[in-house]
């Protein structure tokens, strides 16, 4: 063993920075009810609604709501909604199902092939065995987010064309953030949702 | 109403089968350590029972357990001897806890990391055991623990508290919880918790008369990270890692300030002093990371994974050395 030496230098190995695709193991119950707590009442939540709800309030999109404190709040109101219905069909599909949405950073060399596994991950899912499936989880849960969230839309943003463009939307976030995980450095990555 | 329902609770209770009687037995030496043997690289690789003992294939299904949260079935091998395989994430963190227990004189069950085995005959499985299933049939890896153990022969309903037990104030005591500590094993149930406890007594005939062993069995909910219900996880050398500078917040300062975090913390942070680490680190100072690599691979690491928890381990053993001085 190393002889006993000065203060507190250590930091963790290049092995301990990253989990890879080989640190899988089975999700237990436990650990799906804390990931889902995450994603619906986990700080990176608040903080990507109220920055979706001031973007498109800049935007004054829908522009019902009018581009003011008031249209903020219904607009950070109808994120998180959406977001919440999103996350809680994804996680009990996947429950059911036995799908495991984790992202594991690939541990591949070069970009190319990083940012296919980073894309490709955002459609597949892990099953208890080990194997990588096409997620049901992964599609239904952004499909019912955007589809029921039309109910409190305004008319300007309540059509079929709506929720798919906002289907299509959460698809994006869902590869953009595989992409951010897989390329950002070790630190920043808790700040992802 | 009322009368009835505690009269159901009272009967309910007194049903329960009273724990063995060697459990409360005066007359039987009571024992939580003795002197290890120098393990060797086979006792690292394949465990503390060694090579020849372990499961042999071809495995033949018998039953699977329904329920908990941990897929689990048993099945027996061509040697006769029944096992109980376990998957999931506490694999490594089990294989890998008897073998580190045993190699500081600690009691811990033989068990043996088994990696891509089929087993024959296997039908009806539970969803929660099926989900292990390849394609192709196979299994890809499993803790697999000997059923009926003569030499180590658990004791039902036989449990014991951190706080109340024959070695209160014992170094013995004081090493285990830094083991638990070094382990980030947060999953402290005793006695307090009824049969869930993981503080269970086995009965030994090893030495030429019965012995009741006190021990700490179950060390799935380790080598990951500790603390609250939300941050806690097992078998992950990142998180396991990433607590490792806070081990011991300051070795050298006057008071020990654990950074440990579990589900009963004070059961395991109280009652260690620097004398319970003075005693340990002889014997934590003997296993050479060589070892602890072999350790863990042996458990089902990756060469990766083993270089990252043993990097660790080191690390907290430095930090004990410091305090010890």
């Amino acid at each position: 063993m190393l002889p006993a030496t000065g203060p507190q230098t250590w930091s963790p190995p290049a092995e301990c920075r990253e989990r890879l695709p080989e640190d899988y193991h089975p999700i237990t119950r436990t650990e799906r009810t804390h990931l889902y707590l995450d994603s619906v009442i986990g700080p990176q939540v608040f903080l990507f609604t109220a920055a979706s709800a001031g973007v498109s309030t800049a935007a004054n999109v829908p522009h019902e709501w009018e581009a003011n404190s008031r249209g903020f709040g219904y607009r950070a109101g109808s994120f998180y909604g959406q977001t919440l219905i999103a996350n809680t069909v994804q996680s009990g599909v996947a429950w059911a199902r036995g799908e495991d949405n984790r992202y594991f950073v690939s541990g591949e060399q070069g970009t190319w092939r990083r940012l296919k596994y980073a894309v490709s991950s955002a459609f597949l899912s892990r099953r208890d065995n080990g194997t990588r499936t096409f997620s049901i989880a992964a599609i239904a849960g952004p499909a019912a987010g955007a589809a029921i969230s039309r109910a409190w839309q305004p008319p300007s943003n309540s059509g079929v064309g709506d929720a798919a463009l906002s289907f299509g939307l959460a698809i994006a976030f869902s590869v953009g953030s595989n992409v951010a995980h897989e390329f950002m450095p070790g630190p920043l990555r808790k700040f992802l949702p | 109403m009322r009368p009835l329902l505690i009269c159901a609770v009272v009967a309910a209770a007194s049903a329960a089968p009273p724990p063995p009687a060697a459990c409360g037995d005066p007359h039987l030496p009571k024992l939580l350590w003795s002197e290890p043997r120098l393990m060797t690289n086979e006792d690292w690789s394949c465990g503390p029972a060694g090579c020849a003992a372990r499961p042999v294939p071809p495995f033949h299904f018998l039953k699977a357990e329904q329920g908990g949260s941990t897929p689990k079935m048993d099945v027996r091998d061509s040697k006769g001897r029944i096992w109980s395989v376990k998957f999931g994430g506490e694999v490594i963190p089990e294989c890998f806890g008897s073998r580190f227990l045993t190699a500081l004189g600690y009691f811990a069950e033989s068990t043996y990391c088994v990696s891509d085995f089929k087993v024959q005959g296997v039908t009806g499985l539970p969803v929660i055991v099926s989900h292990q299933q390849r394609p192709d049939g196979s299994f890809a890896r499993a803790r697999f623990e000997i059923r009926g153990d003569k030499t180590m022969q658990f004791l039902p309903h036989c449990n014991w508290a951190w706080k109340d037990n024959p070695f209160l104030g014992s170094h013995e005591l004081g090493g285990l919880k830094i083991v638990m500590m070094l382990l980030s094993n947060w999953d402290t149930k005793d006695a307090h918790y009824g049969d869930d406890s993981n503080n269970g007594v086995f009965l030994s005939n090893t030495s030429g008369h019965p012995e009741l062993l006190y021990s700490t069995f179950d060390w799935g909910a380790s080598l990951g990270a500790w603390g609250g219900m939300m941050h806690r996880d097992q078998s992950d050398c990142v998180s396991f890692a990433a607590d490792t500078p806070k081990f011991l917040e300051d070795p050298a300062g006057s008071e020990l300030d654990w950074g440990y975090s579990g589900k009963d913390t004070k059961d395991i942070t109280e009652g260690v002093d620097r004398d319970d680490i003075r005693w340990l680190l002889p014997y934590l100072e003997r296993i050479t990371p060589a070892q602890l690599e072999t350790g863990f691979i042996g458990s089902g690491a990756t060469p990766r994974q083993a270089r990252c928890w043993t990097s660790s381990l080191e690390e907290r053993i430095r930090q004990l050395q410091i305090a010890a001085h």
